[in-house]
Formats: structure tokens, sequence, C-alpha cells
């Protein structure tokens, strides 16, 4: 995991963990996992762009 | 976008998901939560007048014997009549959403499952209503096994149903991040506002990394 996701996570944590209302705790323990699902879209979009970039059949 | 949330229960103060989804869509400013089994007899005209104001109806109620429980239907009885929502076509353009909760494991509902049958199949009539009166349905919002859920499963049900109450596309991913940062942007925490800019900017990478994907996809 990069350096920005564990940030993004952690924060989100403390968030959950400080929150005020149920809602939002719930709110910041959602939020961890669309940071993780973004990042790995994200992980998945880099990497099938390199693959067809470096393809040197479609050359 | 206004949204109308109908639920079917006939022992609404006993169901704790429906008193879970309840609380969840209390601080939404545009939509109302109708309890159908308070409201009977139906008034019909009102029933149809609060349906003609919504922008998305949603049909929310749990599986009894495989379907709705009676007021649902008693209710599509009497205001859904055809001079209503069949030949004037009024309700066209609006969505339809249903959010439909089950005490079984969800891979039940599956051919070969415990219970042989599809959610999809149970709930094919409410496509053919939607079809019917040009409503654009929204795939169904299911929830299995409230009881035995985790915190965290509940945390991710809160966050999934106002999507779905209030999100145009809700199934839709980027819809979803426009929804998360939208929330975020109305805090005022500074904390709070670098972690909204740094998924903006991941949001607007991961779309234009898209953007290039179907480009070289298109040169194929």
């Amino acid at each position: 995991m990069d350096d920005t996701t564990e940030w993004l996570l952690k924060t989100a944590q403390t968030q959950a963990e400080q929150a005020k209302s149920y809602e939002e705790a719930a709110f910041f323990m959602a939020l961890q996992t669309f940071i993780q699902t973004q990042a790995k879209r994200l992980e998945q979009a880099e990497g099938e762009v390199d693959g067809r970039t470096w393809d040197h059949e479609r050359w | 976008m206004k949204t109308l949330v109908i639920v079917s229960h006939p022992e609404l103060s006993n169901s704790p998901t429906q008193q879970f989804l309840k609380a969840s869509a209390t601080p939404l400013a545009d939509v109302t939560w109708h309890h159908l089994d308070a409201a009977q007899p139906f008034a019909v005209a009102e029933e149809q007048a609060q349906l003609l104001k919504a922008d998305r109806i949603v049909l929310e109620f749990p599986l009894y014997w495989y379907a709705a429980p009676a007021s649902l239907h008693q209710w599509l009885a009497d205001v859904w009549t055809d001079e209503f929502a069949v030949r004037p076509q009024q309700l066209r353009g609006k969505s339809l959403g249903l959010v439909v909760n089950f005490s079984q494991p969800e891979k039940a509902y599956q051919l070969g499952g415990a219970e042989g049958v599809s959610i999809s199949e149970l709930l094919a009539p409410y496509a053919a209503l939607a079809r019917k009166t040009g409503l654009k349905l929204l795939a169904p919002l299911t929830i299995a096994q409230f009881a035995y859920q985790t915190e965290k499963q509940r945390a991710a049900l809160l966050v999934q149903y106002q999507q779905y109450l209030t999100v145009d596309q809700p199934q839709h991913f980027d819809a979803q991040a426009a929804w998360w940062l939208q929330q975020l942007a109305n805090s005022t925490d500074p904390t709070l506002t670098i972690l909204a800019d740094t998924l903006q900017q991941r949001q607007d990478r991961l779309e234009s990394l898209q953007q290039t994907l179907a480009e070289l996809k298109q040169g194929d």
C-alpha cells in the first residue's frame, strides 16, 4: 500500500473514532472502503495503461 | 432530486432493519419516508399527488413468502390505477428503486441455492411494472441477515442506502465518488479538506487513465 493511501485510511479511521454521532462514525468507517476501492481501481488502471503501452505486438 | 420511499411492513417498530433504514434516511432533506401500513385505508388522491412530486420512487419491504407484505399489493391496486399510471404515462422518466431485506444469506437466493430462486426472479413483477409505466428501474438494494451484520457492514449499508436514495446512478463508481466528495466539501476541518482534495486528485487521475484506456482500446 502506498503512503498516501495509508494516510487517507488512517485519517478516516481517526475521524471515525472521534465521531460525535453514530451516523458520522458510520460515514468515516464506510469512507475507508471507498478509499481502498479507489486505490485499487487506480492501481489497476495504471497497470492496464502500462501493459497496453508496452505491448510490442500493438506497436 | 426528490425521493419518495414507500415502506411496506406490518410491524415497523419491531423491525431493527427498518428502524435502521429510517434513521439513515432522516438527515436527508429531499427524502420522504412513507409507511403504508399506517396510512390505510389509502387516501388515493394524496398518494398519487406524492408520487407525481417524486423524481425517484423506492419500494422498501421484507420478503414474506417470496413477496412483499400485503400493504404494498393493496397500495398498488388502489393507487396505481390504469387511469393514473398506465394510460397517461404520468410517471414516465422517474426512477424506481427496490430495497428488499430477508433473513437468509444472499447466496441462498440463486439457482441451486437453499431457496433455489434468485432475487431478480422474485422481483420480476416490479420490473414489468416499471416497463409498463415508463419508470427507469435501478438494480435492487438487497439486505441479507441484518441481525448478523457487523458494525462495518452496517456502516457500509447506511452509506449505500443514502446513496441509493439520493444519487442519480448509485451503482456507478464515479457517481459514488462524487457523492463522497460532495459530503466532504461541507467540512471546515482542515484535515478533512486535505483528505477531500487528495481524493479528488485521485479521482481525476482515475478518470484521465480511463479516458486514455478508452482511446487505446479504440485503436485496437
